[in-house]
């Protein structure tokens, strides 16, 4: 088993991971902007960084996305882009989709975007946003001006998002199940200030029907105010959220959030709290203070305020840089034995993007190592320790294969109680907010009779 | 000194593969040797309830194996089908019926199918001694 993990870190990186598009952005600084020579903010008021923040406007990500986060999911990400396609991506179009011409210089017949706030009026007529209106008053030189992001308003006073998954698992028996639906809504009326909101429902793989009648659908994933783009990116935020940990990866099934009521699909994850920091080129620390309902039972569907007797807090700091980082975590939570106990949780993670370095090298990789501990039932603490890793291949725009392979033994105490995952798969985004993700799972567990395959597959649709 | 991308690439690629060694040193500390009954006794009550296992059964097992189960669609446009020989758990008398059928499959790891997660030691611990105290419930009152 250890052998196995240690392969898999060593060639590891992407399940849906997010964090693996934040690694892959960094190459091409078109992934995120219209190219051309613009007036570099001041250090201290620059986003070009591989933070959450930058693609959502949730600083621990996730969720609704910004006008970079759009950008890059028109640009860059699918098979058949709806904005300009970065430079150094114009020969690694799907064979027979768009143009293979890389020699075409940028200029030539693409858009430009104003070098800076003086120019920007001249490109507000060009904007054709579906989803966002309106700007916020208090407009600065280091707010998002029109005109950066091809047709995408930058800066939206009212912005709404989704994100619906649909998914099937074929193993013994087969499901077809929704697992997600988040409708988001971001209010921005000035700058430095937003209400983020949202509600989805709560995701059965049971079927439709329980999907609907669950007392969890729909409900507030996310409802707090935010404070934000202030000098250094920090922000603070209160209601509420997740808070930071790790990588925050999109596959909810990994153990490294399962294992420590960090899974992102579950009502429960949810807690109430406060949350400042900074996501900056290239440092970030983000810290929270929080309460939270009792492990056993979930919060109310929409009193953000209904929370147990216990608190938690958690840390996360680190480095991103454009072509790689680093980050470490650490979340407690102290809370009456009944209510489930205390945790304490400490993560280290790495993402590596060669093709940042080397052109021709389309790989990404990330990983974490996680450990910690919990309480029984007896009082008894409870060791733990998960591993996950994961290795993209960026075979052409829009179609990624990947391998993930994540390892837990919840209880270091207990025989025969560890398992690993090995995933083999494709992610293929055809079209803009359209994404097709399958992969065959092969779970290894102590018994060996119990070892098996399943076939998972899900669409994304996404704006 | 301006680092060159290759050196900036050799050093990070270093710090995976130290994050590989830990990986693989944390991975390789052997695990317990003893049942969870063995380490801490108390882990779980002694005398589970019925209410606790339907709990689990129902978050584990139900997605599968509900009332749809024996090769009919489940209907209510779910589009669950389900293998022709699966039994349904959803009842008590279900449940009880099958109580020694459920506990060797979620021992030997065989249940639940696939690569879904398999039951924690907790929740296979509070079954067993389910099973074990002549599975009380509602519906079996006077084992």
């Amino acid at each position: 088993m250890a052998l196995v993990a240690v392969v898999f870190f060593a060639l590891t990186r992407a399940a849906l991971a997010t964090p693996q598009y934040a690694a892959q952005a960094g190459r091409t600084c078109d992934s995120c902007h219209i190219l051309p020579d613009w007036d570099t903010p001041k250090l201290a008021h620059q986003k070009r960084n591989m933070s959450c923040g930058t693609c959502h406007v949730d600083p621990a990500g996730g969720g609704m996305r910004t006008a970079s986060g759009r950008y890059y999911g028109r640009a860059t990400l699918p098979m058949i882009a709806t904005s300009p396609r970065p430079q150094d991506d114009w020969d690694r179009n799907f064979p027979g989709v768009g143009r293979r011409d890389k020699a075409t210089p940028y200029e030539s017949y693409l858009p430009v975007g104003p070098r800076n706030l003086e120019q920007a009026p001249a490109y507000r007529d060009s904007i054709d946003d579906k989803w966002a209106w309106g700007t916020p008053k208090g407009m600065t030189p280091d707010t998002p001006f029109p005109g950066r992001h091809f047709k995408l308003n930058n800066d939206p006073m009212l912005r709404i998002g989704g994100d619906f998954r649909f998914a099937a698992l074929f193993s013994a028996s087969s499901l077809v199940f929704p697992m997600q639906a988040d409708v988001h809504t971001a209010v921005h009326p000035v700058h430095h200030a937003t209400l983020l909101m949202n509600v989805g429902a709560r995701g059965q793989s049971s079927g439709y029907s329980d999907t609907i009648d669950d007392s969890h659908t729909p409900y507030f994933r996310e409802l707090f105010a935010m404070t934000h783009e202030w000098p250094y990116q920090s922000y603070a935020k209160a209601g509420r959220f997740v808070p930071a940990f790790g990588l925050k990866l999109d596959d909810h099934t990994t153990r490294t959030r399962r294992e420590f009521e960090l899974d992102t699909s579950l009502p429960e994850t949810r807690v109430l709290g406060v949350e400042a920091g900074f996501v900056a080129a290239y440092p970030f620390f983000q810290a929270s203070y929080f309460k939270m309902k009792n492990k056993f039972e979930q919060p109310d569907p929409w009193d953000i305020f209904d929370v147990d007797d216990g608190w938690g807090t958690a840390f996360n700091a680190g480095w991103r840089d454009l072509g790689w980082s680093f980050g470490a975590s650490a979340l407690m939570r102290r809370r009456p034995l009944d209510q489930g106990g205390d945790t304490d949780t400490y993560a280290v993670y790495a993402s590596l993007n060669p093709w940042y370095f080397w052109q021709n090298i389309p790989l990404t990789l990330q990983g974490e190592i996680d450990t910690g501990t919990s309480q029984r039932a007896s009082g008894l603490d409870q060791k733990k320790l998960v591993m996950y890793g994961e290795v993209d291949w960026s075979a052409w725009n829009g179609v990624t294969l990947l391998t993930a392979y994540d390892w837990a033994d919840p209880d270091r105490d207990v025989i025969d109680d560890e398992s690993g995952r090995l995933q083999i798969g494709a992610q293929l985004t055809v079209y803009p907010g359209v994404t097709l993700d399958s992969r065959i799972r092969y779970l290894s567990v102590a018994t060996p009779t119990g070892s098996d395959t399943d076939f998972f597959t899900q669409l994304h649709v996404w704006f | 000194m301006h680092k060159t991308p290759t050196r900036v690439l050799k050093s990070q690629l270093r710090a995976c593969v130290l994050l590989l060694v830990i990986a693989g040193a944390l991975a390789g500390c052997a695990s317990g040797d003893k049942t969870l009954d063995a380490v801490d006794p108390n882990a779980v009550a002694l005398n589970p309830t019925f209410d606790q296992v339907n709990a689990i059964i129902h978050n584990k097992c139900v997605m599968c194996h509900d009332s749809g189960s024996g090769g009919e669609d489940n209907g209510g446009g779910d589009y669950l089908r389900l293998e022709g020989d699966m039994q349904p758990f959803e009842t008590c008398t279900q449940i009880v019926a099958e109580a020694e059928s459920i506990l060797e499959r979620i021992q030997d790891n065989t249940m639940p199918p696939g690569a879904m997660p398999r039951l924690s030691s907790e929740e296979r611990l509070i079954i067993q001694r389910w099973v074990e105290n002549d599975r009380p419930a509602p519906c079996n009152p006077t084992p």
